[in-house]
């Protein structure tokens, strides 16, 4: 009988740190609205914004690489509010 | 009951799983100081509107400023590490102090130079002439690139003089153009018709003198009205004499008759330099006669149109 315990509270840890420090589908995200906001002509009609959702995804790149999903999704979400602004400014929002 | 404990334990597990799933370690007193004296230059080079100038050195610092920040966060601190990424960012930030200068520079509006007007000058030399004579045009200007004269002359350097010969009185503009705008000048040329000089009576003088005498006035006043018709014509008086008297004598005293004659005709309007005198004393007689009928013809004062 201690066997299913032990296999449950395994199962549920694992589950938990997935979710505490799930990078998900962040990146994608910030990858894809970056792609929008270079498409919409951002670096030139908002370069700071362009710069610093690239600045940012490049470092939720690194965190990957490094690991560190907290990092991935901190910085992945950082780069993909700075792509929101630049797409606004640069006109190529939703209409 | 038992499931229910076993329920409540589950989710106990799964909170501290959640939590330290991403746990972080917390930044130091040292490295949050470090941050916060690095975030205050990048604010400073902000505030001075490097945005506009350099926004990719500032996303840059920013972000690099925020990755130290987090690897000195994490549980697996590496001091070294975090000691690099705290000195990128600071290096960062101090770039974009060093680029505040040049910034300012560039976005201060520049005043415009502005360009001197330009000045044009046009004369003609003499401003009357009679017809088939020429003038003289002159001109000259400042701040001016560049000139030009109307009626067919067209380019002309900024300074300069040209002949010009009008059929008939006509009115010369010039045009200098330079970067600070245009500028005008004219000067008319007054082209007088020949009028065949008319035969001017001579005029006499009492024996000895050299005043006008009433008779010669009407003359006079004839001879001014044509000199008034026609303001390109110049006259020579010529004085003469009878032949009593030296000749020196007589030479002065024929300079006195036609300068007497020409202050006259200075007095009725016609200006002094039109006008010419000589004396012949008595060289020239009109009548080679020796009696006093000759000497009266011979006492006179002569017009010449030239």
């Amino acid at each position: 009988m201690k066997r299913p315990w032990a296999l449950t509270l395994a199962v549920v840890f694992t589950v938990g740190l997935a979710a505490g420090c799930s990078s998900g589908t962040a990146l994608t995200k910030a990858r894809t609205s970056f792609d929008k906001a270079r498409a919409a002509g951002a670096e030139t009609k908002a370069p700071y914004e362009y710069y610093s959702a690239e600045a940012y995804l490049g470092l939720a790149e690194h965190e990957k690489e490094e690991g560190d999903r907290h990092g991935v999704a901190e910085f992945s979400e950082t780069s993909e509010k700075f792509s929101a602004e630049a797409l606004k400014k640069a006109g190529g929002g939703a209409k | 009951m038992r499931n229910r404990n076993l329920i409540l334990f589950s989710l106990l597990v799964l909170a501290v799983a959640f939590a330290t799933g991403c746990a972080k370690r917390g930044l130091t007193k040292s490295d949050m100081d470090r941050g916060d004296a690095i975030e205050a230059k990048i604010a400073r080079a902000e505030k001075m509107g490097i945005k506009n100038c350099n926004p990719k050195e500032l996303a840059a610092a920013k972000a690099t400023l925020a990755h130290a920040r987090h690897e000195a966060a994490e549980k697996n601190y590496d001091k070294a590490e975090v000691d690099a990424y705290f000195a990128a960012a600071d290096k960062a930030a101090d770039d974009l102090i060093a680029m505040i200068g040049p910034c300012m520079e560039k976005m201060t509006p520049k005043p415009i130079a502005m360009a001197a007007a330009p000045t044009v000058t046009l004369t003609a030399e003499p401003e009357t002439i009679m017809k088939g004579e020429c003038a003289t045009l002159t001109w000259s200007s400042t701040d001016a690139t560049g000139a030009e004269i109307d009626q067919g002359i067209g380019d002309v350097g900024t300074s300069g003089s040209r002949k010009v010969c009008p059929p008939e009185s006509i009115r010369y503009t010039i045009t200098g153009a330079g970067a600070g705008g245009t500028a005008t000048s004219s000067a008319t040329v007054n082209v007088t018709q020949v009028v065949a000089a008319p035969m001017m009576e001579n005029i006499h003088f009492d024996f000895d003198q050299s005043f006008i005498r009433g008779d010669a006035k009407p003359i006079l006043g004839n001879v001014a009205a044509y000199m008034k018709k026609n303001p390109g014509a110049n006259l020579q008086i010529e004085g003469h004499c009878d032949e009593r008297g030296t000749s020196e004598y007589n030479i002065a005293l024929g300079q006195r008759r036609a300068d007497s004659t020409r202050k006259y005709l200075s007095n009725l309007g016609i200006d002094g330099k039109r006008i010419s005198t000589i004396s012949y004393g008595e060289e020239k007689p009109a009548d080679p006669g020796h009696n006093e009928a000759a000497w009266a013809k011979n006492r006179r004062a002569v017009f010449v149109i030239r």
